[in-house]
């Protein structure tokens, strides 16, 4: 199976560098502005064509933000987005439409994330009567393909959301998307909604139609072990910052940063014989409208050093492959 | 554990909810027993009836159209089945309490953290406003939450997922109850997070000698916590075992797939295990054979027309499964399609 799934090296699909997306706060008299969020502080990262990129971090790092910016349904404020060589960052208008259908998002709630009155086969035909003067019957041959594809029944066409199950709607949800035939898709918790036995049927079908397809994926989760399967290469995101890249293998044989050691070491292990000695975290994640000064994982940080407080740790390659943004790797 | 007294005893429990005018059963036949200072996990998908069981024992169930339709359920040698619900308020808080999967929802958002841990204080016990406020800042520091003294008069909104988690756990502990019954309590948690809560709930039980029932579909949390194990599928239980047994040789094929399905961290797999279909409603529940047959990778003709029953397939070791039952010839059990007998 391996063998079929081909990274194309040298071909970058997405170049992200210095991206930032801050919400601004509006408060007191008149209200100015009074401060930023920074959801996302200056991430730098790069796609190949074909190639799985897992993002993981706990529940307000970022790493929605970063796909959302990623894919310009927000703006970002500053940085570059460079799509198949093409800046898209400032692309508006007719342009920045054209490019769009290249890329598309898969959800996290299959419940929220399909309109209940719209029929399934109108809900996935919808991105291609956007692009073209198809009208429902022109294309419902290859909707029916698509359902198909994505292992659900052609009759499937004519029903409604609410009759399906969760793993059913986001096989919907992922029809939806491979709909126009895009180059990326974002997958943001794809399957965090799911049962286990459904999650493993959702995570197969991914894997199957990136190949079918020639997909390249930006698969967001919180759930390291999920991520680790479905991905080539790692990026561990703390509030707003990546701290550490790497394949997945040295992700999880040699994790670098003190956050992603902490992050493996507090997954609960399907193996009672193997109950280990984990590093429990103090206290919660600071809140990103008051990021802490230098680094910004020392306030929970067993392992910091008076120079951590003031110093912003670049992210560097320190082996081969892996990347970390910490102190204790700066020589 | 084996040799410890039995705590909470539940015999053929049948929970039921009436939808147009037919009962349906979400908890179907459930037998088990928890001893004390035990932990015990339930897994199971979302479905299964383990959340429907916990309300059953606390007597939670929705009034209107849900309820106790047989069995029985004993709590240190007491039924509870046939306690007002003024007689289960001295149960709930005191013997038993529980702790719920959203920490959002189950605080109330206009009551301060410091007045919703007193109120159960009040209930229970003749003590002053003085005293239970002191007791309250006593109990938070206990849950580890830092400066207690400013948090008790503090209002939910203003913490974080898991420091609400730990004033429900505070709640909870507040008298001392011999079963804590924790239903999901880390699934809306972050893994740091939920690292933190359930090495609270493993000194709590080592320090206070409280059981532990926990609730949760995480097979990591169960091997991390578990002392014993029971499998639900469709209201049943299918398997229940020792954690180290359950893992390490699973006999239910349910139990067996879903082992195989969820990622490992120390594996290198391409493609996961999947146990096909969904789970059947409550409505097509089939009333004859095992409710598991239609996904089930082992299942052969028998398995449509009689009912499993959970029998023993080693020491401490119950599994509802044809497979094991003694008429049946071994083949079947390794059979992946099984032979008409």
């Amino acid at each position: 199976m391996k063998e079929l799934k081909k990274i194309e090296e040298d071909h970058e699909l997405l170049r992200v560098k210095n991206l930032k997306k801050y919400y601004p706060i509006h408060g007191g008299f008149f209200k100015r502005k009074i401060g930023d969020v920074k959801a996302v502080d200056r991430i730098s990262l790069t796609l190949k064509k074909g190639e799985t990129f897992g993002l993981v971090g706990e529940s307000g790092c970022g790493k929605s933000t970063a796909g959302r910016t990623i894919l310009r349904l927000t703006n970002a404020t500053d940085g570059e987005i460079i799509f198949d060589n093409q800046d898209i960052t400032r692309l508006r208008g007719r342009k920045l439409r054209e490019v769009r259908r290249h890329f598309q998002m898969v959800f996290q709630d299959p419940y929220a994330s399909l309109n209940p009155k719209m029929m399934v086969g109108h809900i996935v035909d919808e991105p291609i009567r956007n692009y073209s003067s198809n009208n429902h019957r022109d294309i419902r041959p290859k909707v029916k393909q698509l359902l198909n594809k994505v292992g659900l029944r052609e009759e499937d066409y004519y029903k409604y959301p609410h009759e399906f199950s969760g793993g059913q709607r986001q096989r919907i949800g992922i029809a939806r998307a491979l709909a126009l035939n895009p180059k990326l898709i974002v997958a943001d918790e794809p399957v965090s909604a799911l049962d286990v036995s459904i999650q493993s049927q959702v995570l197969n079908l991914l894997k199957d139609i990136q190949e079918v397809f020639d997909l390249t994926y930006l698969f967001i989760a919180h759930d390291l072990s999920v991520v680790k399967h479905m991905s080539d290469r790692i990026g561990v995101m703390y509030l707003g910052n990546l701290v550490e890249v790497a394949t997945k293998q040295d992700m999880y044989k040699n994790p670098m940063h003190p956050y992603t050691q902490a992050l493996t070491s507090a997954i609960p292990n399907p193996n009672p014989l193997r109950r280990k000695e984990r590093i429990i975290l103090k206290g919660d994640v600071p809140s990103p409208q008051h990021p802490p000064s230098g680094c910004v994982f020392h306030t929970r940080c067993p392992m910091a050093m008076e120079a951590c407080k003031k110093v912003v740790p670049e992210l560097k390659e320190v082996r081969p492959n892996h990347q970390v943004a910490c102190l204790l790797y700066d020589r | 554990m084996k040799n410890n007294k039995t705590l909470l005893e539940i015999k053929n429990l049948h929970t039921g909810f009436s939808i147009n005018g037919q009962i349906y059963h979400a908890v179907d036949d459930v037998s088990f027993e928890i001893q004390e200072k035990e932990v015990i996990c339930v897994v199971g998908e979302s479905g299964c009836g383990k959340s429907v069981m916990s309300l059953s024992i606390m007597q939670l169930l929705p009034q209107e159209n849900a309820k106790i339709t047989k069995g029985e359920i004993r709590f240190n040698g007491m039924p509870l089945t046939n306690k007002t619900d003024k007689e289960m308020n001295n149960v709930r808080g005191k013997e038993i309490s529980m702790i719920f999967q959203e920490p959002m929802t189950a605080l109330n958002p206009v009551f301060t953290i410091g007045s919703q841990i007193q109120e159960v204080l009040h209930n229970h016990l003749d003590i002053s406003k003085q005293a239970a406020r002191k007791k309250s800042i006593a109990l938070m520091k206990q849950v580890g939450i830092s400066r207690p003294e400013k948090v008790v008069d503090e209002y939910p909104h203003q913490l974080s997922g898991g420091m609400r988690q730990r004033v429900m756990i505070a709640i909870a502990i507040a008298l001392n109850p011999k079963l804590l019954i924790a239903d999901e309590p880390t699934t809306a948690l972050d893994v740091t997070v939920q690292a933190q809560i359930l090495e609270l709930l493993t000194s709590i039980q080592q320090e206070a000698n409280t059981a532990i029932m926990l609730i949760t579909h995480d097979l990591g949390v169960v091997a991390e916590m578990a002392d014993s194990v029971m499998v639900m599928y469709a209201g049943q239980i299918v398997e229940t075992s020792t954690t180290v047994e359950l893992f390490s040789s699973p006999k239910h094929p349910y139990t067996e797939a879903l082992l195989h399905s969820i990622p490992k961290m120390e594996e290198d797999v391409e493609r996961l295990h999947t146990i096909g279909g969904i789970v059947p409603s409550l409505t097509s529940m089939p009333q004859v054979g095992c409710r598991f047959r239609d996904r089930c990778p082992k299942a052969f003709a028998d398995c449509r027309s009689i009912t499993p029953k959970l029998a023993p397939v080693g020491d401490g070791h119950l599994a509802r499964c044809l497979l094991y039952h003694s008429c049946y010839p071994k083949q079947h059990r390794t059979a992946e399609e099984g032979v008409e007998k």
